[in-house]
This record gives C-alpha cells, sequence and structure tokens, in this order.
C-alpha cells in the first residue's frame, strides 16, 4: 500500500497549495524575520523593530485573508491535509487582527514592567501560526501541530516575567495540565484513527455514519477528543487552570490567550466535530451539552466572588464558553455562523476590557483589583467609558455587539431544540449583569482621596487599541446583518462536505 | 449618485463627532467652520442629487435578519425627500451659521457642544425624511427627539430648562411609542418595512388595520409636530438658545408629523376617520394657538404659539389631501419662522438675553436692520400679499375651500377665522415690541448693537426668500404652481380652482387680516382702544388664555399626580417586599459562589482531580447516550 | 481487515513468551545469595559516594532537550530521501527551506547562549 503510492507533485500544484496558506505563511516568515533580527540588530533596536516586523506579518495576513475571502477563492491543500475555505480565512482573518491589538498593547506593557520585547512578540507570532494551522487543518494531524504549536508558545508567554512568582506558576500549572489535556486529545486522535483508517477530515465525514454509534473505538476517542478540546476552551469542569494561569501569566499574555485560544479551540471543535464527526452528533452533543451548563452554571457563580478583575474575566471567559457552546451544538449553518460571529465580537469586547487593565500597570506590578479602577471615569475619561461598553458589552446590552451574539447564539439554540440550555444560558446571564456591573460601579466612582495604586504610564498604545475594540465593539452591533454575513459564509465549507 | 446619497448623512456625521469627540475643548475657529460647513456640504450633495433629478432607493447593505423579518438600510431618494432635505440643509445651514455669532458668548467647550448637538440634529432630521423604510424612520424619529431633548436643555444649569427639556422629550416619547406601534401594525398586517414595497400592498378601501395604523401613526406627528393634545412641551421648549429654536421649533422638527402623513399619503388616502383627523386635529389647533398667541408678553413664546399654529395649518391642509399645499405652507414656513426667531434673537441677543415685549420699544428707531427684516417676517405670517406666506397660507385655504364639503368648508372657516387673530397678534408683537418709543425697563440704556455681520447675512438671505419665494407658487392669484408640479410625482395631482367663489375668499381673507394687523396699531401705539380696558372687561377670558386654557394644570392632575402617587406606593412596596427578596436571593447567590470557590484551592493536584471526575461524568454520559 | 495483522499478533506473543520464560528461569533457577556488596548499586566493585536522587544541572535537561528537537526534525529527512526522485526539484528546494528554518533556529540558541555550558 506504501510502496504503490505514486506521488505526482508539481510546481504549479506546489504554488497553489502554498497560497492556499498565504496568511499562516506570511506570519511564519514575519515569525523567522523577526528571530533573525532580534539576533542581529544592537540590543536598543530589537524591541521596535521586531513589534513593527510582528505588525507587518500580520497585518499581510489579514490583506492575503481578506483578499482570497472576497474573490472566493479556497479550497483543499496538500492532499487535504489543509484547507484554505472561507472557514479558515475567516479564522485566519480574526487572528491576526487579534495579533496586531495584542502585539501594540504587549510593546507598551513590557516597557512599562522593564522587560525584553522582542521575544516576547516572536511567541505571539507563533502562537498564531499555530492557531491559523487549526483553523485550516484539514487533518487531525495538523489539528494536532496547530494545537501543539500554540500550547507550547503559550506556556513559554505565560512564564515570560521569569522573575515573578505568580508568573512562573501559571507557566508551570498550564503547562502540566495542558499537557495532560493534549495526552487526551491525542489519544481520542488515535482511537479515531484506529477506527476509520484515515486522519483526512473529509474523510472522516464520509467513513463515520450514523451507523458507527456502537463502535467503542469512535466512542471513546470522541469522549478523550472532546474532553481535551473542552479544557482548551477552558469550558467547566475542565476549566480550573484558567484563572490561576490567566492571573499569572502577563497582562498582554492573558487578553490574547482568552481570545484567541478560545476562538481557535472553537474552531477546531467545529472542524472536527461538527463537519468531520457530524454522524456522531448525539454522541459528543451529551458531552459538550453536559460541559456548556456547568460552564454557565460554575463561571457565572464564581466570578462573582472574585476580588481581581483578571479572575473575574477569567471566570467569565468560562461562562462564554458555555454560551458558545450553544451555538456549536445547534450546528447548522444558523449554529456555526452564531458562533463565528460571537468569537468575532467576543475577541473585541473581552480584548478591550483586558487593554484596560493592562493600563493600569506599572513597573511595580498589575492593577487587577476593583479598586484600581476607582474614579477611571475621570482620571481617563476614553478608558472609563469603554470600558463600559466592553462591560455591558460582555453582559449583553443592546445595541452592543455582545446583545446580538448572544440572540444569534440562542435563537440558534432554540430551533434545534436545546430549550433547556437556553433558558439556562439566559439565567445565567442575568446573574452577570451583577459583576459586569461591579466593575461600572468602581469606574464610575469618584475619584478616590488616597493617592491611586498605579499612575498611568506611556500608554498610547494600548489606549488606540481600547479605541479600536471599542468601536468594533459598538459598531459591530448595527452591522451585525453584515458580519452574520460573513459568519454564514465562513459556515458554509463546513456543511457542504455532507 | 449612491455614495452622494449617503454622503448627505455622512457629512452632518462626520461632524459631529469630530466636534463631540475631537474638539471638545479646541479651536473656536475649527467649531466654526466644521459647525456649520458640513450642513452646508450636505446642502451641495443634495443639490447635486437634485441636479441629476436622482429618483431612486438606494439599498447599502442589511442591516437586520431575523427570519423572515429584514431590514435594509435604504435611502430613498424621491422629490419629496428631496424637498425636505433642501429645507433641512438650506434653513438649517442659515441657521447654523448664524448661531456662529448667536454664542460667540459660550464657553469653549459649550460652543464645540452646541454645534456638535446641532449637527447631529440636522443628521438625525435627515436620515428621518431620507429613510427608506419604517425601522430607519423611527431610527431618525428618535434621534430627533433625543437631540432636541440635548439642546433644549443646553443650558442645564438652569433648572426651567431642564424641566422643558424633559417635558419635551416625555411628550415626544408618547409620540414615538405610537410610531413604533403604528410601523409595527403595518408590518404584522402587510409583512413589509420598505416603503416602495409597503405602499403597492395597502388596500385601497378603508378598513380598520388601515384606521388604526394611520392613527398610531397620527400620535407621533402630532406629539413631534406640537399638535392638540401632545403640544404642551413647545412653549416650554422656548429654554434653549434661540437658533435652537429657529432650526427645531420653526423650521424642521416641528414639521416632521407634516412630512409623515405626507410620506404615508397612501396610507391616510385610504382611510377615511384617520384622515379627518389629521385635518380636524390641525383646524383646532391652528385657532388655539393663535388665540393664546394674543396675550403671551414673552416674544418667543408668541412666536412658539405662532409656530404651533402655523403647523396646525399645515395639517389641515394634508388632512384634507392638499399634500402640496401643506408642504408649500411648510417650505414658507420655514423662511419666515427661522426669519422671525432669528431677528427676535437678534434683539434678544442687543438686550442681554431680556425676552419680555414689555420691556422693548423704540427698536425701529435703534436696531433698523433687525427691524427691517422683522418686519418681512411679520407681514408673511399675517398673510399680507407678496410675502411667501400670504401665498402658501391662501393655498392651503383655497384647497379647503374648493374642497366642497362639509369638513371643507368647516376647516376653511376655522382657518379664516385663526387668519385674522393671526393678523392681530402679529400687529401685536410688532408695533408693541419694536415701533413704540423705547420702554423705561429696557435694560440695555442708551443705543443697541445691531448684530454682527455673520447673524445678519443669514436674516437678509431669508427675507429675501420670504419676500419673493411666494413666486414659486401663485395659484392665488392664477399663476403657475412650481411646488405642486415638483412634488407630483411622490404626491399626485392637486385639485382645479372651480370657481370664482374661492377668489373672493382670498381677498376677505387678505383684507381681514390687514385689517387686524392694521388695528393692532391702534391698541398699542395710539392708544384709541385701551388693552387695560379689554382685561378688564374680559378678565375671565385672558386669564384663560394665559393660562393657556389650563392644559399644563390639566396634565398635572390627571397624569402627573396620580403617577406621583402611584410611583411613591409602589417605590414603598418594592423596598419592603421585592428589594427585601431581591437582596436575598443574591445574597444565598453570593454564598454559594463562595462555597463553591473552595474548590478553587490552588493546588494541581485538586485540579486534575476536577479534571479526571468531569472525565468520568462526560465518559457515563457519553456511554449512556450510546446506549439508549 | 484486522486477521491481515495475525501474523503480528503471533509474532508479538512469541516476543512475550520468549522474554517472560528467560526472565522467569533465571529468577527460579539462579542462586541467590544477598549480602551487601551484592546489593550495592554498582556490582564491579565501586562504593557509591552519594544518594542517587541528587539534583542535577538544569542545563542538561536544556541540553537534553535541544537535542531532542533536532533529532526528531532530521527524521523528517528519511522519508524525504526516499522519494526525492519523485519530487525533483521542488523537494530540493522545499528541504532547504525546512533546514533554512532550522537554521535560523539553531542560529537563535546559539546567540541567545543556549548551548554555553557556564
Amino acid at each position: 500500500m506504501i510502496a504503490a503510492a505514486q506521488v505526482t507533485y508539481t510546481a504549479a500544484q506546489a504554488w497553489s497549495d502554498l497560497a492556499q496558506i498565504g496568511p499562516i505563511v506570511a506570519v511564519t516568515v514575519a515569525l523567522l524575520v523577526a528571530v533573525v533580527v532580534d539576533l542581529l540588530l544592537p540590543r536598543g533596536l530589537r524591541g521596535p523593530v521586531v513589534t513593527v516586523i510582528a505588525i507587518v506579518g500580520l497585518v499581510s495576513a489579514l490583506a492575503i485573508a481578506a483578499y482570497r475571502l472576497v474573490n472566493g477563492y479556497g479550497g483543499p491543500a496538500y492532499f487535504r491535509f489543509v484547507s484554505g475555505d472561507a472557514f479558515a480565512l475567516f479564522f485566519e482573518m480574526l487572528f491576526a487582527l487579534i495579533g496586531v491589538l495584542a502585539v501594540i498593547v504587549s510593546s507598551s506593557y513590557v516597557r512599562r514592567r522593564g522587560l525584553y520585547e522582542a521575544e516576547l512578540q516572536v511567541l505571539t507570532l507563533a502562537a498564531i501560526v499555530g492557531m491559523m494551522s487549526l483553523a485550516a487543518a484539514g487533518s487531525l494531524v495538523t489539528v494536532f501541530l496547530g494545537l501543539e504549536l500554540l500550547s507550547i508558545a503559550l506556556y513559554v508567554s505565560c512564564g515570560y516575567n521569569r522573575i515573578e512568582l505568580p508568573s512562573q506558576e501559571s507557566a508551570a500549572k498550564y503547562l502540566i495540565i495542558g499537557g495532560f489535556a493534549s495526552a487526551f486529545v491525542l489519544y481520542g486522535m488515535a482511537l479515531i484513527y484506529g477506527a476509520t483508517g484515515t486522519t483526512v477530515l473529509s474523510d472522516i465525514a464520509t467513513r463515520v455514519t450514523s451507523d458507527s454509534a456502537g463502535n467503542p473505538l469512535l466512542l471513546l476517542g470522541v469522549l478523550l477528543m472532546g474532553v481535551g478540546f473542552a479544557f482548551k476552551v477552558s469550558a467547566a469542569p475542565f476549566h480550573m487552570w484558567t484563572p490561576d494561569v490567566y492571573q499569572g501569566a502577563p497582562l498582554p499574555v492573558t487578553a490574547f490567550m482568552s481570545v484567541a485560544t478560545k476562538a481557535a479551540a472553537f474552531a477546531m471543535i467545529l472542524r472536527v466535530f461538527n463537519y468531520g464527526l457530524g454522524h456522531l452528533g448525539p454522541e459528543w452533543q451529551v458531552l459538550l451539552a453536559f460541559t456548556a451548563a456547568a460552564s454557565m452554571v460554575v463561571g457565572n457563580l464564581m466570578a462573582i466572588v472574585q476580588a481581581s478583575l483578571k479572575r473575574m474575566l477569567a471566570y467569565s471567559g468560562v461562562a462564554h464558553a458555555g454560551y458558545i457552546l450553544v451555538g456549536v451544538l445547534a450546528g447548522g449553518r444558523a449554529g456555526v455562523a452564531a458562533v463565528l460571529f460571537y468569537l468575532f465580537g467576543y475577541v473585541f469586547m473581552n480584548f478591550g476590557a483586558f487593554a484596560v487593565v493592562s493600563t493600569l500597570s506599572g513597573p511595580a506590578g498589575d492593577g487587577d483589583l476593583y479598586e484600581d479602577l476607582n474614579g477611571l471615569a475621570y482620571r481617563n475619561p476614553t478608558l472609563g467609558v469603554l470600558m463600559s461598553v466592553f462591560m455591558l458589552s460582555l453582559a449583553g446590552f443592546p445595541p452592543m455587539v455582545g446583545f446580538f451574539g448572544k440572540v444569534f447564539l440562542f435563537t440558534a439554540g432554540i430551533s434545534a431544540g436545546w430549550t433547556w440550555l437556553v433558558v439556562l444560558a439566559v439565567l445565567t446571564s442575568v446573574v452577570s449583569v451583577y459583576y459586569y456591573f461591579r466593575v461600572l460601579f468602581h469606574v464610575w466612582s469618584p475619584l478616590p482621596e488616597a493617592p491611586v495604586r498605579f499612575a498611568f504610564g506611556p500608554v498610547r498604545g494600548p489606549v488606540t487599541v481600547v479605541l479600536l475594540a471599542g468601536v468594533f465593539a459598538v459598531a459591530l452591533g448595527p452591522l451585525s446583518g453584515f458580519l452574520l454575513q460573513v459568519g454564514l459564509n465562513g459556515a458554509a465549507p463546513l456543511l457542504s462536505g455532507r | 449618485m449612491q455614495a452622494l446619497a449617503l454622503a448627505i448623512l455622512l457629512f452632518p456625521a462626520a461632524g459631529g463627532i469630530f466636534l463631540g469627540v475631537f474638539n471638545w475643548r479646541g479651536s473656536r475657529l475649527l467649531t466654526a467652520m466644521v459647525g456649520p460647513g458640513v450642513i452646508w456640504a450636505a446642502f451641495v450633495c443634495v443639490l447635486i442629487l437634485l441636479g441629476n433629478n436622482v429618483d431612486q432607493d438606494f439599498t447599502y447593505w442589511t442591516w437586520i435578519r431575523a427570519g423572515s423579518f429584514e431590514v435594509p438600510f435604504d435611502i430613498l431618494i424621491d422629490h419629496l425627500s428631496l424637498f425636505m432635505c433642501l429645507v433641512i440643509t438650506g434653513v438649517g445651514g442659515l441657521i447654523v451659521t448664524y448661531a456662529v455669532g448667536y454664542m460667540e458668548h459660550e464657553t469653549d467647550g459649550s460652543y464645540a457642544r452646541f454645534f456638535c448637538y446641532m449637527d447631529v440634529f440636522v443628521l438625525a432630521m435627515l436620515i428621518l425624511v431620507l429613510a427608506g423604510n419604517t425601522v430607519f424612520l423611527i431610527v431618525g424619529w428618535a434621534g430627533v427627539g433625543l437631540s432636541s431633548y440635548l439642546l433644549i436643555g443646553f443650558y442645564y444649569w438652569r433648572r426651567s430648562a431642564v424641566i422643558a427639556a424633559r417635558k419635551a422629550f416625555v411628550m415626544n416619547v408618547i409620540g414615538d411609542i405610537g410610531m413604533i406601534l403604528g410601523a409595527f401594525v403595518l408590518f404584522v398586517s402587510y409583512h413589509q418595512v420598505v416603503y416602495l414595497k409597503l405602499f403597492p400592498a395597502l388596500p385601497h378601501t378603508p378598513d380598520a388595520t388601515t384606521e388604526l395604523a394611520a392613527f398610531l401613526l397620527l400620535v407621533g406627528g402630532i406629539a413631534k409636530s406640537a399638535q392638540l393634545p401632545l403640544h404642551t412641551w413647545l412653549p416650554d421648549a422656548m429654554e434653549g438658545p434661540t437658533p435652537v429654536s429657529a432650526l427645531i421649533h420653526a423650521a424642521t422638527m416641528v414639521t416632521a408629523g407634516v412630512y409623515l402623513v405626507a410620506r404615508f399619503h397612501p396610507l391616510y388616502d385610504a382611510t377615511i376617520y384617520a384622515h379627518a383627523a389629521v385635518a380636524i386635529i390641525g383646524a383646532v389647533t391652528a385657532l388655539f394657538a393663535a388665540s393664546i398667541a394674543l396675550v403671551q408678553t414673552d416674544i418667543k413664546r408668541v412666536l412658539a404659539y405662532s409656530t404651533m399654529s402655523q403647523i396646525g395649518y399645515m395639517f389641515l391642509a394634508v388632512g384634507i389631501g392638499a399634500y402640496s399645499a401643506g408642504l408649500f405652507h411648510l417650505l414658507s414656513h420655514a423662511f419666515f419662522k427661522a426669519l422671525l426667531f432669528m431677528a427676535a434673537g437678534n434683539v434678544i441677543h442687543a438686550l442681554h438675553d431680556d425676552q419680555d415685549m414689555r420691556h422693548y420699544g423704540g427698536l425701529w428707531h435703534d436696531m433698523r436692520r433687525s427691524s427691517v427684516t422683522f418686519l418681512a417676517g411679520s407681514l408673511s405670517l399675517a398673510g399680507i400679499i407678496p410675502f411667501v406666506g400670504f401665498f402658501s397660507k391662501e393655498n392651503v385655504l383655497g384647497e379647503a375651500f374648493s374642497r366642497g364639503d362639509g369638513l371643507g368648508y368647516a376647516v376653511w372657516f376655522i382657518g379664516f377665522v385663526t387668519a385674522v387673530l393671526t393678523g392681530f397678534y402679529t400687529g401685536r408683537m410688532w408695533w408693541f415690541a419694536f415701533w413704540r418709543p423705547a420702554s423705561e425697563e429696557r435694560p440695555v440704556a442708551g443705543h443697541l448693537h445691531e448684530a454682527p455681520l455673520v447673524m445678519l447675512v443669514p436674516v437678509a438671505v431669508l427675507a429675501v426668500l420670504t419676500t419673493v419665494g411666494g413666486f414659486l407658487q401663485i395659484k392665488a392669484i392664477g399663476g403657475w404652481a412650481l411646488v405642486d408640479d415638483f412634488l407630483k410625482p411622490v404626491l399626485g395631482e392637486e385639485r382645479i380652482r372651480t370657481n370664482g367663489l374661492e377668489y373672493l375668499a382670498t381677498v376677505l381673507t387678505l383684507v381681514l387680516a390687514a385689517l387686524a394687523f392694521a388695528a393692532a396699531y391702534n391698541f398699542w401705539i395710539r392708544g384709541t382702544w385701551s388693552p387695560a380696558g379689554w382685561r378688564a372687561r374680559y378678565g375671565w377670558g385672558a386669564r384663560v388664555l394665559e393660562r393657556k386654557y389650563y392644559f399644563d394644570e390639566l396634565y398635572d392632575w390627571a397624569f402627573v399626580r396620580p403617577l406621583d402617587r402611584l410611583a411613591g406606593f409602589t417605590d414603598r412596596e418594592d423596598r419592603s417586599l421585592i428589594d427585601t427578596g431581591a437582596v436575598d436571593v443574591g445574597a444565598y447567590t453570593e454564598r454559594g459562589a463562595g462555597a463553591l470557590s473552595l474548590t478553587q484551592t490552588g493546588f494541581l493536584r485538586s485540579y486534575v482531580l476536577v479534571f479526571v471526575a468531569g472525565v468520568v461524568i462526560a465518559a457515563v454520559l457519553v456511554l449512556w447516550r450510546a446506549s439508549s | 481487515m484486522l486477521s491481515d495483522y495475525a501474523p503480528l499478533a503471533i509474532y508479538a506473543v512469541i516476543v512475550l513468551a520468549v522474554v517472560g520464560l528467560m526472565l522467569t528461569l533465571s529468577f527460579v533457577l539462579a542462586p541467590v545469595k544477598r549480602y551487601r556488596s551484592k546489593l550495592l548499586p554498582y556490582e564491579s566493585g565501586i562504593v557509591p559516594t552519594d544518594p542517587a536522587r541528587k539534583r542535577m544541572s538544569v542545563r542538561f535537561y536544556l541540553t537534553a532537550m535541544l537535542f531532542i528537537i533536532f533529532d526528531v526534525e532530521a527524521v523528517f529527512f528519511y522519508p524525504w530521501a526516499v522519494i526525492l526522485h519523485q519530487l525533483r526539484w521542488y523537494g530540493v528546494i522545499e528541504m532547504f527551506v525546512f533546514m533554512l528554518i532550522l537554521l535560523v533556529a539553531l542560529a537563535h540558541i546559539w546567540r541567545k547562549g543556549g548551548l554555553e555550558w557556564e
């Protein structure tokens, strides 16, 4: 069998394959150039130049992805191990966008905290390459490759602030539990491969029919992979690492991780479960429904009692993972499009909130207590107002994007028959209003008498990011029709195969 | 053309954002350039569209999509919306230019704030008239309410201004609700929100649904246009700066109701009762407001009531199906009422914000230029030939008279009486405030400063338009009708005059109104008749008028106080019953969360334990699902 | 199908049986004499000086990690070499790109002092 395979691989095919992964190539090239530049340039120049290279690489990835999406290019490449379809392009654009925001915020943050700049940007780029590969994966092998690439880069990023104990703790916990979860995923993949004889998702989709539900190999594979995926999106009860890791990691890393990893993991779930194992729906749905329900309850309840903004946002992230899982469970065109829509909106509101918190960081540390926000609206009105926008959007108030996102998710959930889950989601989102409004309370409280713990350093970069995120968080509400259209377009490749 | 149509909206939007966000405490010069500049830019866009004779529904993108409910973001450019845009951007541009001078005493922050609000207002108004579907219309409708709230309450440190702003907002929201319900009824019945698809779907014979929808929309129109019985906010809204009064309460916002009826004319044409109600409300308001204007002493309040009265004429016109007559009067009123407000603003500015006419006098002598323009506006308001007010008012009354049925004659008669009253109170305002010798109570002794050029030029432009604008449509003397012809593609043919009796009625109105204007001279200058003597004889009548027919008291007694009592009751109950319950639920939730957070130990081993427990639960669930 | 792998299964069973047999036999048959010198870690007679569980320098791990990374990636050369004649020039260029990436990594480690012991 192996010997008989006659490889015919022409140069034309090679170029077309390379074009299919154009955005990934762009970021990879930027990554390599950045590494070399980091070695060659004088010490003072390294940070800024690497940051610029990273932004150039990400923006060109964004441009390539947008160009290909608009022109409707895209299809399988590299023997269907990768796919440059609309789904992949949607996520590639999303990751490039997050990358730009993250690079800008980190650049300012590391300078204020006195950390080395260049390597953090390189690690961010590496993580983005991993995420893009995940979104473009056409095979379980590619999925695992992307998963590990992004995870390892993030393990290192979490411990980036080497001299601080919490940062080390964060990295160690993430590494150990992450390795644990990766093992689950890998074992699950091996079992699926064992059951189907292929790692290519489109082949799996045709070989696994609803009759194969009795196959214990498949069932175990679904279980193990599902657990690993739930870990990656930080859904309860596989979420325990989230608050500790988020709290200890440097703030821009937390911000990046909270949105990008989540989006990448959802891309993976949609690819593998909704597309590859679509016929095993009832089996993985029961698993995800359990984690969704647990996430909404645990995330929202635990967020109430937190004193640290990072931890609160970590738990809120758990809760949001629960909401998004509703869309995954609903599936179909509407469900997948709702997930894409929500991820896109969630990126801006959550990243924006973290970016606001990141401006409170100084040489002494991160200001992540509620009290540190006191009087923010008067100290810096732009940040104060936009923080309120992000909180309202996270809480799901119209006309912010968060509201529309929830509407789309929940309508998709109801029409797919997940009424009990949607009811739970609505009830728990009511609870969430409490802790989001607590932030508003502190932001709009009068200026504290005592000097604030953290004065503002040079924060022009983060403020730009916050403004950008704020504009998106507000403007995507009225433009929701347009974005949903993009989402529906991105969802199409997952459904056409079946 | 598609981009140009959008640019009409984008210019004021950009101006508002620029002034509100970037130039908040920035350069005054920049503010003075950008504020009016963007409106003139929009005006130019409108002119170009007009020049190219564009008549199209531009759809830009799908705004909302939920199931079968789909709202496009579309801009409807036709002769009606272009006509309204001309008024809004043209007269609006003049007014905002005028404000550059009028608001010069404000602090830098307030200065930018003012022009930001003005641009936002113009934006909202343009959205209202350019909307191609009912949802977008509601956006503009509510936006107008919001920005007028901001502008009326511009002097937010004055309690009365804040209260007036709140009153205007509440009244407008009542209208908004009617409006939204009306649009809802239309959507539920005909499944359309886009005008061009909705109107063909309407039935041609009256039925309960169309009547209901038309009545609900009318509620919105009444509130925005300050017609009975939702009129009480307009006089109080004079708390805003005078350019605001000119822009909002004369030229644009209050005419939204007229536009609404004209835009929905296929709906109103299909109804009987709702359509007649429009005419009756308009006629009654016209008379009602004119009578109150007789006794007001605050010059802006007189103008406010005269506005209500003139809007009443417009409602009367559209109510009897004479849509283009109503819109012609809208145009004419925009000219002369903006003129009157701005000329009065010059005087108020010179007299250090004193608005009491009893303290005026001697203005003809001291402020000749403003006085001349005010006179032009007054004569137009009184309906004296050849000013624009004569032609437009005659047009309305002529249409009513020639209708030849009971409703037509009834509203004509009310309009005729109103015209005479209008002549009288306009005369009173003119002779009493401008002509008579300077009052001893005048706050500024000695010579008054005439307004600067930036305030005089817009006034002068409007004075010229007021004088010659009537020749757009001279049906009164049997001539051409350019406004009718322009609006014909949208609103259809107007009725043709039939007999000479109508011309007689016209002459009668003109003569009596002119006589009333002149008679005021005898009251306040020659003293042939003494106002004091009349007041002594008909004291009760004067009181009723001065208290504005006790409408505020009635509303206070009927709505405000019972609601206050209800609110007090629910407040007490809320504290004792509901709050306690809510607080308890919250406390239990928090306690539960506290207990749950004990699982978050920080030890990796316990995390892995939870992880594994999760795996076990998941495994059980998957097996259960697979086996069932 | 699965029966294709039967020889493999038989082979595995035989391997297990042989190994198990040998271990068991030597355990059963060999004479056992327990005394101190016999139980020491090094039967050659060298006396241990420290306990075996002592801390090692983290640099060992670093070096080992770096070795494994390059080692694993070098494995990719084998399948490539097998089908190189089919891939032609494209394969050659591709492999040079791959090696370039590895070289960048190596240069990075070198310059950052990852290879220095002290």
